[in-house]
């Protein structure tokens, strides 16, 4: 068993995450299931609102990707279904009820077409995302190899270790799984002291060392590269536990393990709920005096949201800068603190973009190309290996107004677009 | 580099011009003592020169400008001769404003730092007035700009290790006065603000490496033919006009590692 | 406009071949330190190119292709010896100041620019109408830099005193950068951004435009 130390990164000390041993029940009112997390959708819609649905029952499908399904991850009914622009889908809001989960046939998962149709059918697949360009991958096709992600350093984030440990047994049974997926390895990549209970053929890695030491994007650049080519497929260790779960009893694991954290709350929390719960229900009664913004995910890869994401495990309720909000309440001297300091909003080289870098990546270079849609620039600067979260950290340095993220999928997009 | 201590990391951070307008407070404060109070004059002069044409262009593209006027006012204000005629500085200033910074699109977006052009300027076009002469600042007067500059990541430490590197093959060789160049606060100042520029040097670590071995050659090589001042300002110069190059290089050794890695 | 008062008129500004093609910079730097010695060498450049153009037009069915540079550069150098004789013969001191400059002219890129793609391909007339005006253009590129480097280099206009000295008991210190070749440079640089300016049709399209990011909106 290897330990990778990550040189560079930046340990962010944006406060204390949640004890992940003890986990406190909280289920809320409503899910929803947003449209942020599948980008590209082209939605066809199997119920309407007002449908009785059980856990499992399929919610949409995209039109031209058959395997890209959304299944109500819990059973109730369906309150609302928003569009958004351009005939795409917005959210799907669900009110939780008791009710009987659907039970998946799962006779037929020893072998490979089995086992991804199961994943398909329970809306599983889309857990897998491929490295290069984080797209869904499609049903036959096959990876180099397999990463399960089962560290996470990201700021507030809960340990995965003792969430792991407290269901170990879906775990291992997920794991083994996924071995029929790939001929190639599967990696599970851990903290360094904390290797999660793995079936035989499972390699794991540790990766010590600050963020960005937790994310795919580290781990594949360290353990197999995909350069000019290549193709891996990376995973969560929750969405693991889940296809461990659905083997195991044949119907949907409907939990997902949530660290909420942050300076607006009074004490951070380590949740058991549903999957896209409600963050205002989670947090109400727990925070603390001051105005708020909640987030799903970390503080630097976060966005603005009312629902958990689909892959998110925490949540961060931070205090919000401006007091009431509006800009025009700021005193005259912060107005003219904030004229003085605001700059042309070029990009200027620090130490700190060195080491927020993501490894072998030359960040000044790369931020350049891609501020202004340089594909072959960025493919040639190793764009390819890239993900929007590994760009996050140089978001944050520079102060969160450039959200390189975003600028690097539209490079991306690009450069899928000439390949 | 993260900052050691709490109150560092306020007074250091990585993005604003704080750090760099502190650290020339003491240096400031020599000058003023020495001189006496032309300095401010000069250097208020000069920011309204700058301000102006800031303002110009920003109206004109839209833009925003940040404090980086009032860093260009104090240093050329420091570094030219007391008896100095105003209207040259207003049209050496407004030349390396315009041409150095402004039309490139403002700060962060320039190739060479505006105050070296404005020194440039003034020693090409004026050679009587001896612009080529600095004060001469202590060393202990740079301390403050050296620890807070290293410590907000703005001067990579690497442009820094590379000119003393250069030096001192320089000084193996005979070449140069190795221990008077490190005893001259003025040298630390250029070192510190023109070479170790974020927006003017290199923009990757090995391009960094190679930029401040090239700024300490050339800085060594001139000031054996000349003032400190003026060696510093012409090495600043073609050391940045050579920064682009040298990031090339390290790109390109990059994509060919990368490519060599992943087949 | 008449076709030929559009071939004098169009190099002085939309087509001019300093500011826009940037040829002939060479001489343009050399000998812009007084407005008499670029005054001379527009006037050389100016009729040895029409005369140049005109003669290659009027046998350019006659010459083989294979051999037309070389037929073009001995008609254009014997046009500058020709050139260069006469100043030396008229006005000694001058061509002592433009020294090889003259002869330069030979190599000048404007010069072969000119007939090699127009004058082959044109008859006399309208040859020696674009060469005049090409010429034409050029002099007017280099009386204006010239102009601005003899008046804060050394305060004279063609001679003449316009800005007192500080060593003759005037107020001016003269600009030495303006005697040195980057300042020449510097206000063709500053020219060509001026015209650019008045006909915006001669900026080229930009490559990559920087992207706006969205920004963030708390749903």
């Amino acid at each position: 068993m290897m330990t990778r130390t990550i040189r560079g990164g930046i340990a962010l000390s944006v406060g204390t995450p949640c004890d992940a041993t003890t986990e406190t029940l909280r289920l809320p009112q409503t899910i929803a299931l947003l449209g942020e997390d599948c980008p590209g959708l082209r939605p066809r819609l199997a119920v309407a609102e007002g449908a009785e649905v059980s856990a499992g029952t399929l919610l949409l499908e995209d039109r031209h990707r058959p395997e890209i399904r959304l299944v109500a991850p819990v059973s109730g009914r369906v309150v609302e279904i928003v569009r958004g622009p351009r005939r795409s889908f917005d959210r799907l809001v669900i009110e939780a009820a008791d009710g009987e989960a659907r039970v998946f046939d799962c006779s037929a998962a020893d072998t490979r077409e089995g086992l991804v149709a199961l994943l398909v059918e329970a809306g599983l697949w889309r857990a897998f995302l491929t490295r290069p360009y984080g797209r869904v991958p499609g049903p036959t096709d096959q990876p180099d190899a397999l990463f399960v992600t089962a560290i996470d350093t990201r700021p507030l984030a809960p340990d995965p270790f003792p969430i792991i440990a407290r269901r170990a047994g879906a775990f291992a049974r997920g794991l083994a799984a996924l071995r029929r997926l790939t001929e190639g390895p599967v990696h599970l990549c851990h903290a360094p002291g904390r290797r999660p209970e793995a079936p035989a053929g499972i390699l794991p890695t540790a990766f010590a060392g600050p963020h960005p030491a937790g994310l795919a994007g580290t781990h594949i650049h360290h353990l197999h590269p995909v350069g000019a080519r290549g193709r891996v497929w990376h995973i969560g260790y929750q969405e693991v536990i889940g296809i461990g779960h659905l083997l195991e009893t044949g119907r949907l694991w409907s939990r997902r393990i949530v660290g909420l954290a942050g300076d607006g709350l009074l004490a951070p929390d380590c949740l058991e709920t549903l999957p896209g719960a409600d963050l205002n229900a989670l947090a109400r009664g727990r925070l603390g005096p001051d105005p708020v913004r909640i987030l799903s995910g970390s503080p630097i890869n976060g966005r603005p949201a009312r629902w958990l994401g689909h892959a998110h495990t925490q949540a961060s309720v931070l205090r919000h800068r401006v007091a009431t909000g509006a800009p025009d309440t700021r005193g005259w001297r912060e107005a003219l603190v904030h004229w003085l300091g605001r700059g042309t909003g070029a990009l200027i080289p620090n130490a700190l973009h060195e080491r927020a870098a993501p490894p072998g990546i030359l960040p000044i270079p790369l931020l350049r190309a891609i501020s202004v849609g340089d594909a072959e620039t960025a493919r040639r600067l190793g764009a390819r290996e890239l993900a929007g979260e590994d760009l996050a950290l140089l978001t944050h340095i520079d102060g969160g107004e450039t959200n390189y993220p975003d600028l690097l999928r539209r490079t991306l997009e690009l450069m899928e677009a000439t390949e | 580099m993260i900052p050691l201590l709490p109150a560092l990391a306020r007074l250091a951070p990585p993005h604003g011009q704080l750090p760099a307008l502190l650290g020339l407070a003491l240096p400031m404060a020599f000058v003023l003592f020495a001189e006496g109070g032309g300095l401010l004059l000069r250097v208020g002069l000069l920011l309204a020169v700058i301000v102006g044409w800031q303002v110009l262009f920003a109206r004109i593209r839209g833009q925003h400008f940040g404090l980086e006027g009032m860093t260009a006012a104090i240093l050329v204000g420091l570094l030219v001769p007391p008896a100095s005629p105003l209207y040259q500085l207003v049209l050496a200033i407004s030349f390396g404003i315009v041409i150095g910074q402004l039309v490139f699109g403002g700060h962060g977006r320039n190739i060479l730092h505006p105050s070296v052009v404005t020194l440039a300027f003034l020693i090409f076009s004026f050679a009587a007035e001896g612009y080529g002469q600095g004060p001469d600042l202590p060393l202990f007067a740079l301390v403050p700009a050296f620890v807070l500059l290293l410590g907000s990541g703005q001067a990579n430490w690497r442009i820094l290790a590379g000119a003393l590197f250069s030096l001192l093959g320089l000084s193996l060789l005979g070449i140069g006065d190795l221990p008077g160049l490190m005893g001259s606060g003025l040298f630390w100042l250029g070192l510190l603000y023109f070479a170790a520029d974020p927006v003017a040097s290199a923009a990757t670590n090995p391009g960094r490496l190679a930029h401040g071995l090239l700024f300490g050659l050339l800085a060594g090589l001139f000031a054996t033919a000349g003032s400190i001042l003026s060696a510093i300002v012409f090495a600043a110069l073609m050391a940045g006009i050579f920064a682009p190059l040298l990031d090339q290089g390290a790109i390109t050794v990059n994509i060919l590692r990368r490519s060599r890695r992943h087949g | 406009m008449l076709p030929a008062l559009r071939a004098l008129s169009d190099p002085l500004l939309d087509r001019n071949p300093v500011t826009v093609h940037v040829l002939g910079i060479c001489s343009a730097l050399a000998v812009t330190t007084s407005v008499s010695t670029a005054l001379t060498l527009s006037i050389a450049l100016t009729l040895v190119l029409g005369i140049a153009a005109g003669i290659i037009s009027l046998i350019r069915r006659h010459i083989p292709s294979s051999i037309r540079i070389i037929v073009q550069i001995t008609i254009i150098a014997s046009l500058v010896i020709v050139a260069d004789q006469i100043l030396q013969a008229f006005a000694y001191e001058m061509s002592q100041h433009l020294s090889v400059f003259v002869s330069l002219i030979a190599t000048n890129c404007i010069v072969l620019g000119r007939t090699e793609a127009f004058a082959l391909h044109n008859p006399p007339r309208a040859s020696m109408l674009d060469g005049l005006g090409n010429g034409a253009g050029y002099s007017l590129v280099l009386l204006i830099v010239a102009s601005i480097r003899e008046l804060f280099g050394a305060g004279t206009l063609l001679g003449t005193q316009i800005l007192p000295l500080i060593a003759e008991g005037g107020w001016y210190q003269p600009m030495r950068l303006m005697l040195l070749a980057p300042s020449a440079f510097i206000i063709l640089g500053l020219l060509i951004w001026l015209v650019r300016s008045l006909r915006p049709i001669q900026r080229e399209a930009r490559e990559f435009a920087p992207i706006a990011s969205p920004r963030p909106v708390q749903p």
